[in-house]
C-alpha cells in the first residue's frame, strides 16, 4: 500500500473535527483549518451536499494539499512560498461551487435537501418543545436582570426555585421576581408558532407553490400572534407566580422533546426509499415527485419548476421513452440543476418582514405612550444588526452573480 | 446499423462530455431548436443522442451563462413548445471554443515532431520505439 493510499484511508476514517485539524497540521497554519471549515459549510449549506460527500471531498482535497506542500509542484511564488489555501484552491465558496458543478455534470447525486423537506408531526413536536425549552431558559435568564432587590424576603427562592407562593396582580411585578401564570407557557407558544410557520411553509411549498406557501405561513403567523396575545391578555388579570417556575418549565419541555424523539420512531420518508423504487414510477407519479422535489429545494422559482417539468414531459413523449428511461429517478434529475438566482431575493423578503414587524412594534410602543425601555432599545438594536447583515449578504450575492 | 448503435457517440465518452457544450452551441447555430431536436442534431454530428437527464441541465447551465435563451414557440395546429436560441454572446463563445478545439487538435497532430516541423519523429520517440521493439523481440 502506497503512502498516498494509506493517508487517504486515514483521512476517510477521521471525523470532521479531526479532518479540519489535519488541514491545520499540514503547515501548522490556523487559516488552513479555517478554509476547510468554510469549505465544508459552503458545500453543506450553500450547495446542499450530503454530509458523507462533503467529508469525502475534503478528505481527497487534503491529500492533494499534502502532496503540493510535500513535493512543491510549483504552486508557490518566486520565493517558493506556497500561498494561502484560498490562493491555491480558490475561495471556499468557489471551491464548493466547482465541486457541486462537477458532481452534477457527472450525474453523481451528491445532494441532500432533507433540511427543506416537509416536517412530520413528530418533527414539529420535537422542535417546538426543544426550542421552547431553550426560549424559556433564555427568557428566565434575562428576567433575572430585571429583579431589583435581591435582599427582599424570599426573593432568591422566588426567582431561582419553584415557589408555592402567589401574588395578586397589583403586587406582583417582574422587578420583585413575579411573572404572570402564562410566563412559562408563552415561550413554548412562541416556539410552537415559529415551528408551525416553518412546517406549513415547507408543506405548502412542496405541494403547491412559493406564493401559496408564503400566504399559508402568513396566516399561521397571524393565528400564532393572536393566540400568544390572547394568552398574555388572559393572564394579565390573573395571579402572579414566582419566576423560579421558568427553569422548571424549561426542563419539562426539554424532557418532553427528548421523550418524543426517542419514543416516536422516525417516519419512513423519502430517505428510506431506494433508487430502485423510484425507477418503477409511472410518468405521472414521476412528474409529481420531481415537481415536489424541485420546489422543496426552495432555490428555484415556481416558473422554473414548471418549465423543467413540462420540458421533461415533452421530451419523453417525443422520444417515445418513459420519463425514468430518459431522466433517471426524480431525485437524481432534481439534484442535477444548479439553483436559479432566487435565494438571495427570498432571504431578503424574510428579513424584510422581520424588520418591518420589529419597527411596527417599536413605533406602536412609542405611539401608545410607553417610554422606551432598555429591552425595546435592545430589540431595535438586534433587528437593525440583523437587517444590516441581511443587506450585506444580499449585496454580496448580487456581486457574486455579476462575477465581481 | 441498429438503433442503439446510432445513439452511441463516435468518440470516447470523456471527449464527448468535454466538448458537449460547444457541440450544443454549434447545433443551435443554424436556428432555434427544441430540446429533443437538439438531441437528434447531436446524434447527427456523432455525439450520440444524450438522454434528457444529461441534456437539460447543460442547457440550463448555458442559459444561466447567457449563451442561449429559451422561448415559447407556438406551432401551427399543434401544441407550443420551448425552443432554445443562440445569443450574440453564445455566438462569440462558439467561435472562441471552435478556435480552441482546432488549436488543441493541431497541437496533438504536431506533438512529437522535430523542431523544423518536418514530418519526422523526435529522437526520444525513436529511442522509446527501439526499446519497445527490443523487449518484444526478447519475449
Amino acid at each position: 500500500m502506497t503512502d498516498n493510499t494509506r493517508n487517504g484511508n486515514a483521512a476517510s476514517a477521521m471525523d470532521n473535527e479531526q479532518l479540519f485539524d489535519a488541514y491545520r497540521r499540514v503547515r501548522g497554519r490556523k487559516d488552513d483549518r479555517r478554509w476547510a471549515m468554510d469549505a465544508a459549510y459552503a458545500l453543506l449549506f450553500d450547495q446542499h451536499a450530503s454530509a458523507a460527500r462533503v467529508h469525502e471531498a475534503l478528505a481527497v482535497q487534503l491529500e492533494t494539499f499534502r502532496n503540493i506542500v510535500k513535493d512543491g509542484d510549483g504552486s508557490g511564488d518566486a520565493n517558493g512560498t506556497i500561498g494561502t489555501l484560498a490562493v491555491l484552491l480558490g475561495a471556499p465558496e468557489q471551491w464548493a461551487a466547482q465541486r457541486a458543478d462537477l458532481w452534477r455534470e457527472e450525474g453523481i447525486d451528491a445532494f441532500d435537501y432533507d433540511d427543506t423537506a416537509p416536517l412530520s408531526l413528530r418533527d414539529v413536536l420535537v422542535y417546538a418543545f426543544g426550542f421552547g425549552a431553550l426560549a424559556t431558559a433564555l427568557f428566565w435568564f434575562f428576567m433575572l436582570f430585571r429583579v431589583q432587590d435581591w435582599g427582599a424576603a424570599h426573593m432568591v427562592w422566588r426567582a431561582l426555585l419553584p415557589s408555592p407562593m402567589t401574588m395578586g396582580r397589583d403586587g406582583g411585578t417582574l422587578s420583585m421576581g413575579w411573572v404572570a401564570w402564562s410566563g412559562p407557557a408563552l415561550p413554548l407558544v412562541i416556539a410552537l408558532g415559529v415551528t408551525l410557520i416553518n412546517a406549513v411553509y415547507r408543506c405548502v411549498l412542496s405541494a403547491k407553490s412559493f406564493a401559496l406557501a408564503v400566504i399559508a405561513a402568513g396566516a399561521v403567523f397571524i393565528v400564532s400572534v393572536a393566540a400568544g396575545s390572547a394568552l398574555a391578555m388572559a393572564a394579565d388579570a390573573g395571579p402572579r407566580m414566582g419566576m423560579g417556575w421558568m427553569p422548571v418549565a424549561a426542563i419539562a419541555y426539554g424532557l418532553i422533546a427528548y421523550a418524543v424523539s426517542r419514543l416516536w420512531k422516525v417516519p419512513a420518508g423519502r430517505g428510506a426509499e431506494t433508487v430502485a423504487d423510484d425507477l418503477l414510477l409511472g410518468d405521472d407519479e414521476w412528474l409529481a415527485e420531481l415537481t415536489g422535489l424541485l420546489r422543496e429545494r426552495n432555490d428555484m422559482t415556481d416558473r422554473d419548476v414548471a418549465r423543467i417539468r413540462d420540458e421533461a414531459r415533452a421530451h419523453a413523449s417525443q422520444s417515445n421513452a418513459s420519463l425514468v428511461e430518459e431522466f433517471g429517478s426524480p431525485r437524481e434529475y432534481a439534484h442535477r440543476f444548479t439553483p436559479t438566482p432566487v435565494s438571495a431575493g427570498r432571504e431578503t423578503v424574510y428579513w424584510a418582514f422581520a424588520v418591518i414587524f420589529a419597527v411596527i412594534g417599536i413605533v406602536w410602543h412609542a405611539v401608545a405612550g410607553e417610554t422606551a425601555s432598555w429591552w425595546s432599545v435592545a430589540q431595535l438594536a438586534m433587528f437593525l444588526i440583523a437587517f444590516g447583515l441581511a443587506l450585506h449578504a444580499w449585496h454580496r450575492r448580487k456581486s457574486e452573480a455579476k462575477g465581481e | 446499423m441498429s438503433d442503439s448503435a446510432l445513439h452511441e457517440p463516435k468518440w470516447p465518452a470523456l471527449w464527448v462530455r468535454a466538448a458537449m457544450r460547444t457541440a450544443i452551441l454549434a447545433c443551435l447555430e443554424a436556428g432555434p431548436l427544441h430540446g429533443y431536436a437538439i438531441a437528434l442534431a447531436l446524434e447527427g454530428i456523432g455525439f450520440g443522442r444524450p438522454k434528457g437527464g444529461s441534456l437539460y441541465p447543460i442547457l440550463e447551465e448555458l442559459k444561466m451563462a447567457g449563451s442561449v435563451v429559451d422561448e415559447w414557440e407556438q406551432s401551427d395546429g399543434g401544441p407550443g413548445r420551448r425552443v432554445y436560441r443562440l445569443t450574440a454572446d453564445g455566438r462569440k463563445r462558439l467561435k472562441c471554443e471552435r478556435g480552441q478545439w482546432r488549436e488543441l487538435a493541431d497541437s496533438l497532430a504536431s506533438a512529437g515532431m522535430t523542431g523544423n516541423g518536418a514530418n519526422q519523429p523526435s529522437n526520444a520517440v525513436i529511442q522509446a520505439a527501439s526499446t519497445s521493439s527490443a523487449s518484444t523481440a526478447a519475449d
